[in-house]
């Protein structure tokens, strides 16, 4: 799995240009300073001024709201990748008294958590309504009562946060949704505290490759066409690049792979369902036809299978 | 949330059509790089008619 680890030193650039009176006068150089940087590199990523719509956030908050019915308690999956995010927090020797959660997998983070980092003040935050509902009914069971946990709907690209409130940011399995990566990492550091940490954990390009490839060729043999079906996810070589771009100081990855058997390709894709993971491209189309969905399954059998007629499936972390 | 377990039709084909499935699955990995249009047509076909089979009420 990889973790975007940052820690972000106080910001000397900042201090140059700071003036000794108001605030919004800062926010307002900062946000120059950043947008000049936006214009001069144009690689791969999408700067923010062009505003590109990958995705489509409507249709991922519902299927959010569907998985926060459909997710069990004990999803081992999630679980393995919200502990091991968590386990970085023991890494550091800062304590954290404010937090800020953002969604994916809200309920595994707070979970694992079990007091690392010394956190006081908890901001849960997700486009979805109903996984916060799930997350506040599941509260009175936990045993973290001592923190005082407060539930902000909200979407990852438009934080409504103030700016350097919040000493850690953690985003377990929800940044690789966003139209606007590199906007909504910025926007992370800006709600930071000077000398605070973003960890985050994205599913990385190698993801469902098996699927990827099934879905292509049945897809290619019965209608003789292809449809985007799995979302473009980054690349772990431009890891690197989109957090020294956020501006953080210390940046650091981390890959990890994970191969998940299942029984057949329809609990690959419930799975995913209930993970709130499924498909929310613009440019989706959303017919799937029986015989090519009934194609894809045989296909994904026959090229994939292991000897004891389980189907492996990748999952990327970084 | 389910509360009974409803098989979902493709499931129950995937479990009554496997030889087909299976023989179709092996015509197109065999195939792989180069894939066109109906390229395993007959044993798809045979596959579609497993498929209504089942639909229509396990034959």
């Amino acid at each position: 799995m990889r973790r975007f680890l940052f820690s972000q030193t106080s910001c000397s650039l900042l201090r140059r240009q700071r003036r000794p009176k108001d605030i919004p006068h800062r926010w307002f150089i900062s946000s120059t300073s950043f947008s000049t940087a936006e214009y001069e590199d144009g690689d791969a990523f999408q700067s923010s001024p062009s505003k590109v719509k990958i995705f489509d956030r409507h249709l991922k908050r519902t299927q959010r709201d569907r998985a926060a019915w459909l997710l069990r308690p004990n999803d081992s999956f999630v679980h393995a990748v919200a502990e091991n995010l968590v386990d970085r927090l023991e890494d550091c020797k800062k304590t954290f008294p404010t937090a800020l959660c953002l969604g994916g997998s809200l309920q595994a983070v707070r979970q694992m958590l079990r007091g690392r980092g010394a956190i006081q003040k908890f901001i849960m935050m997700d486009t979805s309504y109903d996984m916060l509902k799930l997350c506040k009914s599941s509260q009175r069971d936990s045993d973290n009562e001592n923190i005082e946990t407060s539930y902000v709907v909200g979407d990852e690209e438009f934080l409504p946060i103030k700016e350097s409130s919040v000493d850690l940011v953690i985003s377990c399995l929800g940044l690789h949704w966003t139209n606007d990566l590199p906007g909504a990492m910025i926007q992370c550091k800006l709600a930071l505290k000077p000398d605070g940490l973003f960890l985050a954990a994205i599913l990385g390009g190698e993801t469902l490759k098996e699927l990827r490839i099934a879905c292509t060729v049945a897809q290619m043999d019965r209608e003789g066409g292809i449809s985007p079906r799995v979302s473009p996810l980054a690349q772990v070589r431009d890891a690197g690049n989109l957090l020294t771009r956020a501006g953080f100081a210390l940046p650091g990855v981390d890959v990890d792979e994970y191969v998940v058997r299942y029984n057949s390709a329809l609990d690959l894709i419930e799975h995913l369902r209930a993970m709130g993971e499924t498909n929310a491209l613009l440019q989706r189309t959303n017919i799937l036809k029986r015989e090519t969905a009934l194609a894809t399954a045989a296909i994904y059998d026959s090229m994939f299978a292991a000897e004891d007629g389980t189907i492996p499936a990748t999952f990327q972390h970084m | 949330m389910k509360e009974k377990k409803t098989i979902s039709p493709l499931r129950r084909i995937l479990v009554n059509c496997t030889a087909q499935a299976n023989e179709y699955g092996a015509c197109v990995a065999a195939k792989v790089p180069e894939v066109e249009r109906d390229m395993c047509l007959k044993e798809f076909l045979a596959l579609k008619t497993c498929m209504q089979n089942t639909l229509r009420g396990k034959v």
